[in-house]
């Protein structure tokens, strides 16, 4: 019993102790890291930002698409199909050679408009062609609006402590005479 | 009668005084204090500490931000280097403005108010060290606060969670604060939207970029192009003929009851007394001198100790002589301990260009202890470089190399480095190297590496890769290590 309970220690250790990798589209020879999307599948900014992390030995080809067809949609499940048939590349498509070390294809796209997005990420043989394909979907939307968060009340609370005006309403008028 | 009487006491009173003079001088003289540290005696603090003529240098001018954190609002955040010193000069007028305002009041705010007001529109002036807040509330002109709610500013920003407070972030006692004025004092949209048009920069959380646990914001790529800097050194013969100048400064002008040892390596010892006194100046124009602490004052008053500090080094050698206005001296890091009755301070600072810190060469650092109200520990160089030598050359490949390349690349390298420098234990190692390295980074910037020639130095413009003071430096361009610097074994 002793043994089983040390063993669950030491493996709770283990876990707890261990960096957290997050979430990540994980493939058999990449790993999509950003667009970093919640759980709906949205990304938030008008800055796309793309990272792949990528295994030795492996050659893939990026492009981005984007459908004019979407109607805006809280989360990827409420997109209908008929927005996927219509897509336009964005960019060039970019080839990311295999190397005998991991790597990582990064990107960054300005000005994206709020809209439906795909990463298409093909995955190539020594020769070029296309052995696997994979897209990642995605929503951006504009950056949450946080203007409209209230941190501070306007009348600070009673945790404030007043003390310039103390320190003037002692010395002030004593030193001003 | 009478007249000859007066005459004879009036005599016997010029012996008196001559006398006692004579036994004062005697006692400076035997101390090795000039006539001009004698004035300066008399003040009671650093006999030999004197300018020579100089004018000690503004200390606020020391003072600037590491770096400004920028959150435009949209999800988009950035970090300046070269534009701190500009933003921090108008933050301080501001400030000073602010100071003056009437009821001001303090809250202290949760970890996680702080984190939701820097999430929202915000400029945040990091400092890289933790400054006594009677150094901050200095810059202003005022004394409020004083240390009642918070001893230190590690950080301080502007949100517009609420555009009439100040924030304050306290490291030393991990406490955040807001100061709250009635009206607003600092034009946060206009320098965030200044900040938008000159910096192109974009600053992610490690994570969404590199895919392990890490929220500190850094860049993967920068589009600033950093000049290479080159200066063309005095030869050390030359730096070594001025070394009795520099003594003198310590000593006094004639040296007395004061030993000059040369040992084989050429390394001058100047000695006074039993050892109480000591300047050592090694052969790359280097010095180090110790002074024996003997001091019970407690001059407690932080302002006072940096004032001492900068006057120190104005008349000791003085700042870093780089032949161009384009170097200054930065305050980079203060530290503080405190032993039964006397405290001791400790100040860097470093040579900076436009606000890029160079590194790795110990002749751009300047390191000084005060211990009560006495100097014991000063470290500076003699090494100067020939007027109108400094150059700047721009890379003709002005691509440069990306952060992301360069850990994958080379992250089982500095792996083995930080296992070396005890920054991580072997039994790290049992997760991936790679997230290991990634989990242990604390900031990612740009600055300069030195590399030393037979008669010039050159500062390469560099990635510093930053594991909590262990540095790793990898040229900008090429992404090729140059080298590491362990700032946790000062």
């Amino acid at each position: 019993m002793r043994k089983i309970l040390s063993v669950l220690i030491a493996l709770i250790l283990c876990i707890s102790s261990s960096v957290m990798v997050f979430a990540q589209d994980s493939h058999d020879d990449y790993s999509i890291i950003s667009p970093y999307t919640s759980d709906e599948g949205v990304a938030y900014g008008d800055n796309l930002l793309i990272s792949v992390k990528v295994d030795e030995g492996t050659a893939l080809r990026f492009t981005v698409f984007s459908y004019p067809n979407y109607t805006s949609a809280d989360s990827l499940s409420m997109v209908p199909a008929i927005s996927f048939t219509v897509e336009e590349q964005i960019g060039i498509s970019e080839d990311y050679e295999k190397r005998d070390r991991i790597g990582f294809y990064t990107k960054q796209l300005n000005d994206i408009e709020p809209g439906l997005y795909s990463l298409k990420v093909d995955s190539l043989d020594g020769n070029g062609n296309i052995t696997d394909t994979y897209s990642k979907y995605f929503i951006v939307k504009p950056n949450a609006s946080k203007t409209t968060t209230t941190i501070y009340e306007s009348q600070p609370s009673n945790k404030v402590l007043f003390f310039q005006s103390v320190f003037k309403s002692l010395f002030g008028s004593a030193a001003e005479e | 009668m009478n007249r000859s009487v007066y005459k004879e006491r009036f005599k016997t009173i010029i012996i008196v005084v001559l006398f006692l003079l004579t036994v004062l001088l005697s006692y400076f003289y035997w101390q090795g204090s000039s006539i001009s540290g004698i004035k300066e005696s008399v003040n009671g603090h650093f006999p030999s500490t004197l300018f020579t003529g100089e004018t000690p240098p503004d200390t606020a001018s020391f003072v600037a931000p590491e770096t400004v954190d920028v959150n435009f609002g949209n999800g988009i955040y950035t970090s300046c280097q070269d534009l701190a010193p500009q933003l921090w000069s108008d933050f301080v007028d501001s400030y000073i403005v602010f100071s003056e305002m009437e009821n001001l009041m303090i809250e202290e705010l949760s970890e996680a108010q702080w984190l939701e007001t820097m999430d929202m529109k915000s400029i945040q002036f990091v400092f890289g060290y933790d400054l006594p807040v009677a150094f901050f509330e200095s810059l202003g002109g005022s004394n409020f606060g004083q240390s009642d709610y918070f001893s230190h500013v590690s950080s301080v920003a502007m949100s517009e969670a609420s555009t009439t407070s100040l924030f304050i972030k306290d490291d030393v006692s991990d406490k955040y604060y807001r100061i709250i004025s009635d009206s607003d004092f600092y034009p946060l949209e206009e320098k965030v939207s200044e900040i938008s048009h000159t910096v192109s920069d974009q600053y992610y959380p490690i994570y969404m970029f590199l895919g392990t646990e890490n929220y500190k914001m850094a860049p993967f790529s920068t589009a600033v192009l950093l000049p290479e800097l080159s200066f063309a050194k005095t030869a050390n013969e030359s730096i070594l003929s001025s070394e009795k100048e520099l003594a003198k400064t310590f000593f006094g002008e004639n040296l007395d009851f004061v030993r000059r040892i040369v040992d084989d390596s050429g390394t001058i010892t100047y000695m006074y007394g039993y050892g109480e006194k000591m300047l050592t100046i090694y052969k790359n124009g280097i010095f180090e001198y110790k002074e024996t602490p003997s001091s019970d004052e407690n001059p407690t008053e932080f302002n006072n100790v940096f004032d001492t500090a900068v006057s120190f080094i104005s008349s000791h050698g003085g700042w870093y002589s780089f032949g161009t206005d384009k170097i200054s001296s930065q305050l980079r890091s203060v530290s503080s301990t405190s032993v039964p009755k006397v405290d001791t301070y400790n100040f860097d600072f470093s040579a900076e260009y436009e606000n890029r810190t160079l590194y790795g060469n110990s002749s751009s650092q300047i390191t000084i202890e005060i211990t009560g109200d006495q100097i014991t520990y000063y470290r500076g160089s003699m090494t100067s470089f020939h007027e109108g030598s400094f150059t700047e050359t721009y890379p003709e490949n002005t691509a440069n190399s990306l952060i992301t390349d360069i850990l994958a690349k080379d992250h089982q390298k500095i792996a083995q480095a930080l296992l070396e420098h005890d920054i991580i234990t072997p039994n790290d190692q049992e997760m991936d190297l790679f997230d290991l390295v990634v989990s242990n980074i604390s900031s990612i910037s740009t600055g300069y590496y030195s590399q030393t020639f037979e008669d010039q130095v050159r500062f390469i413009p560099a990635w510093v890769i930053d594991f909590s003071g262990f540095k790793a430096f990898y040229n900008l361009y090429s992404g090729e290590l140059l080298g590491y610097l362990n700032e946790t074994e000062h």
